[in-house]
């Protein structure tokens, strides 16, 4: 049976790596006078990376095997599986900018 | 030179004059350009990623307002001497570009003057252009039209076939739900325009697609177009100001 993620749950994950971040970020990206995490590509990318592993987990999903099909993008692959697992269906946009762009 | 069609019009000396201030970067999915109310950081000139302009609303609903790819620069707020502005930009397809350090495009572009300070008003006008008539279109075209004439903005903008765009974009992008979207999609994959599969959006017949699309899509096309056939009409490679 497929297994499947909902608001509240996805939401959590969010929180989750948001309260990590400074964990998986190497730091305050210079130049961007404390911005906040998605406006720097390589910041983006990590927190991507480290949520697309934990939906992944959610789902009993291999998130190598997604990114191998979904293409090389961590935001999009974390997006598309989304929207093949949501249930019910959600904007999840709006969770991942509550829960990322707060400034740090 | 640049790929990106502004920087490639630029004379030669005037593009290596500010080579110096222009970094190559890498932009992801979803990375956020310009945020509502925070000084603008850099503006940003798309080689083959595109970006959004999405204004929200205070209950969380949003709608897109402008898409800027390789014919243009996000960042014309701070072009209008606007260090903050009201909506926010985020990429919607990932991929190359450069950016300049807003102190630097301040100093070099602005206050200096020269060919880019020129075509960056003409540019301006056309991206004003687009925003209103996707006012209009909105308003005015069916899902499917405007749905043509997105995709075909799109597929003018990434220079390929193939693209990711998610279905909770479109919908936002369309003012329509996913369903909606998905039924939209089915109804143009039927006709052999297009395949969207797994987030992937694939264009098979681009004629047919410009058939299909409302009149829009030429009247922002032409726009555009206008600037690089002739970018300084009054002649004088930056002699406007």
């Amino acid at each position: 049976m497929k297994r499947t993620i909902s608001e509240q749950e996805f939401k959590r994950l969010c929180e989750e790596v948001a309260a990590q971040a400074s964990a998986i970020l190497p730091g305050t990206p210079e130049g961007t006078g404390g911005a906040g995490p998605l406006n720097e590509p390589e910041s983006t990318c990590l927190l991507f990376k480290a949520l697309l592993a934990r939906v992944c987990r959610h789902l009993e999903l291999d998130p190598e095997v997604q990114m191998a099909e979904l293409g090389d993008d961590d935001g999009f692959a974390v997006a598309q599986t989304l929207e093949e697992h949501m249930e019910p269906e959600f904007f999840y946009s709006r969770i991942i900018d509550n829960c990322f762009n707060r400034r740090r | 030179m640049s790929e990106n069609r502004l920087l490639a019009a630029l004379p030669k000396e005037e593009y290596g004059r500010l080579e110096p201030y222009l970094e190559l970067v890498r932009v992801e999915f979803k990375q956020l350009l310009i945020e509502p109310g925070v000084p603008i950081p850099y503006v940003w000139f798309p080689h083959d990623f595109v970006t959004s302009d999405v204004v929200e609303m205070a209950d969380g609903s949003a709608v897109e307002v402008g898409t800027i790819g390789n014919e243009g620069m996000a960042g014309t707020p701070l072009f209008l001497r606007e260090r903050t502005t009201t909506a926010k930009a985020f990429a919607q397809v990932p991929g190359a570009g450069m950016r300049m350090r807003s102190e630097d495009f301040i100093r070099e572009v602005i206050d200096r003057g020269g060919p880019l300070h020129d075509l960056l008003h003409r540019y301006t006008h056309a991206f004003l252009s687009q925003i209103s008539q996707t006012a209009a279109c909105n308003r005015l075209h069916t899902a499917e039209r405007r749905m043509c004439r997105w995709i075909l903005m799109m597929h003018d903008r990434v220079k390929e076939d193939r693209f990711p765009l998610t279905q909770e974009f479109m919908s936002l992008m369309l003012g329509v739900t996913r369903q909606s979207v998905s039924a939209t999609a089915s109804e143009l994959q039927e006709a052999g325009l297009i395949t969207y599969t797994r987030g992937m959006m694939t264009v098979l017949e681009r004629r047919a697609l410009e058939a299909s699309a409302c009149e829009c899509y030429e009247r922002i096309r032409q726009q555009f177009d206008r600037i690089f056939e002739d970018p300084w009409p009054e002649g004088g490679v930056g002699g406007g100001d």
